[in-house]
């Protein structure tokens, strides 16, 4: 995986070559964090073809949106949004390619919980006016015609997207920025090179957790199906005195 | 005497001489300074424990009894109670001599996965080795017992082989399966009780393991003599042909030049 530096300097390039980019800092900007009702399943409805006021990204270029983690959140600005391209509200086209990078900083976060969130985070339901139309693995954003003529803007949606991944992993993070890119094919492509490294780094992990987890049961015949096992009772409470255990060692250090 | 081999295991078919390798290679790392924590891993017969005339009847597999036992039980104070108590107990377990420590792992004696057990045992083993410099474990020749309950990396793999084509054969499935079982970052080969030159069909199995031969240990008729008369090891002299032999092993891997 390039490291953020990298990514940070191939980005500032890109200012060069871009007709706008836009920074916000959402802790210092309360417009931003105010503007909409944030949660799961705030809004139960769906845009009508006619309803729709924009789609960002298609089915031929569908959403590219990768998460990554680092340990030292120092190097994370925290809370910052970073735009390359041009807000909602001069979009020329109708035709728009979308991508974005979340960078977490955080010591405490799992792989399995980066790779449930990054399959999970989704803004259908959790926002009125923005749903994620899916097609098969792949997804763009919709939205509404009446949501845009409010005023919405890339900000609302990096605040959205920063809220939904703070709401997923609670405490877990310590720093949080997103960078996007509206229709910069040099970006997009770079974002997408990105996104397949992490999802092959991530395919690799998880590969090793099932190779360990199958190295650690030799002598199970039912192929490490426990809930078929006429023991998974004991071995539930052989789980509750190693919860115990681990509070007892945790405590006393 | 700095090192990057901490935890080396010892396995080869049965009759290869597997502990006593594992007993001479201690002596001489004892002699080098060490502490070592010695681990008994064969579940069939603790040799290693006979051999260093040590007898326990607290071992790994006896301490996996009672954490299911009490699991069992199903009753929350029971589990607090041994909560609190289980690194105690296996820290009981680890018999200290003025030389080193000794783990059996000894017989299993409850059928059954229980996965958490092994979870739990491999948690508290990893933390009590901490202490120690250098692990030697006596290994049977499945890895199976090193892997379900010690740990899952090792330093150095010693596979052991005698001038039998059959222990070749387990040698060579030993080395094949030990990807599957364990993680290690050396792996060798060690002929023991080699008589003559290796004849041509010996070599090309050997060579087709693909593992590098680390070490030729000559038989020793002083060695076998002792074993004969069951006495002691400690009467072997330093010029007995094994005791060079593995000493010449033991300082390719644990002496820094």
């Amino acid at each position: 995986m390039a490291n953020l530096q990298e990514i940070r300097d191939f980005v500032e390039e890109r200012k060069l070559h871009s007709s706008s980019y836009s920074v916000w800092n959402v802790k210092k900007n309360p417009e931003i964090r105010n503007f909409l009702k944030i949660g799961n399943r705030v809004w139960d409805g769906i845009i009508l073809e006619e309803d729709v006021g924009l789609e960002l990204g298609s089915k031929e270029y569908p959403l590219i949106k990768t998460i990554m983690t680092l340990n030292d959140s120092s190097a994370i600005h925290d809370s910052r949004i970073t735009l390359i391209g041009e807000d909602l509200e001069n979009l020329q086209t109708n035709y728009t390619r979308f991508g974005f990078l979340i960078f977490i900083g955080s010591t405490e976060l799992k792989s399995s919980e980066l790779r449930q969130i990054q399959r999970n985070i989704s803004l259908t339901h959790s926002v009125e006016g923005i749903f994620e139309k899916q097609f098969g693995r792949h997804s763009w954003y919709q939205i509404s015609r009446n949501l845009l003529e409010r005023g919405l803007k890339f900000s609302h949606i990096g605040y959205i997207l920063m809220n939904l991944v703070e709401q997923s992993l609670n405490h877990k993070i310590e720093a949080i920025e997103i960078l996007m890119a509206i229709n910069d094919d040099v970006l997009l492509d770079y974002f997408e090179e990105l996104h397949k490294i992490s999802r092959i780094e991530s395919i690799h992990q998880f590969q090793n957790k099932i190779k360990e987890i199958q190295k650690l049961r030799l002598d199970c015949d039912l192929q490490n199906e426990c809930n078929v096992c006429d023991n998974k009772g004991i071995c539930d409470q052989i789980r509750d005195i190693i919860t115990k255990r681990n509070v007892i060692r945790r405590e006393s250090q | 005497m700095k090192h990057d081999i901490r935890i080396v295991a010892v396995t080869g078919k049965g009759g290869t001489g597997k502990t006593i390798f594992t007993y001479l290679l201690a002596r001489y790392a004892i002699e080098l300074g060490y502490y070592p924590l010695l681990i008994d891993a064969d579940p069939t017969m603790s040799h290693l424990t006979h051999l260093l005339e040590q007898k326990s009847d607290r071992t790994i597999e006896s301490v996996r009894k009672d954490i299911i036992q009490v699991a069992s039980q199903k009753t929350e104070d029971q589990n607090q109670k041994l909560a609190e108590e289980i690194d105690t107990i296996v820290e009981k377990s680890i018999i200290d001599t003025s030389t080193y420590s000794l783990l059996i792992m000894g017989q299993p004696e409850t059928k059954g996965c229980f996965c958490p057990t092994n979870s739990l045992l491999r948690n508290i083993i990893s933390a009590v080795i901490q202490d120690y410099d250098l692990i030697i474990i006596d290994a049977e020749a499945g890895l199976e017992q090193i892997h379900r309950q010690v740990m899952g990396d090792i330093d150095c793999l010693i596979i052991l082989c005698d001038f039998s084509l059959r222990s070749v054969a387990t040698a060579n499935s030993i080395a094949n399966s030990a990807n599957k079982f364990i993680n290690f970052k050396k792996i060798g080969l060690v002929i023991n009780k080699k008589m003559g030159d290796f004849n041509a069909k010996f070599k090309e199995n050997i060579k087709q393991i693909g593992i590098p031969i680390i070490g030729e240990v000559p038989f020793d008729e002083k060695l076998m003599k002792l074993e004969q008369m069951g006495e002691s090891l400690d009467k072997l002299k330093d010029k007995s042909v094994a005791v060079k032999a593995i000493k010449k092993i033991a300082q390719n891997l644990l002496v820094t030049n």
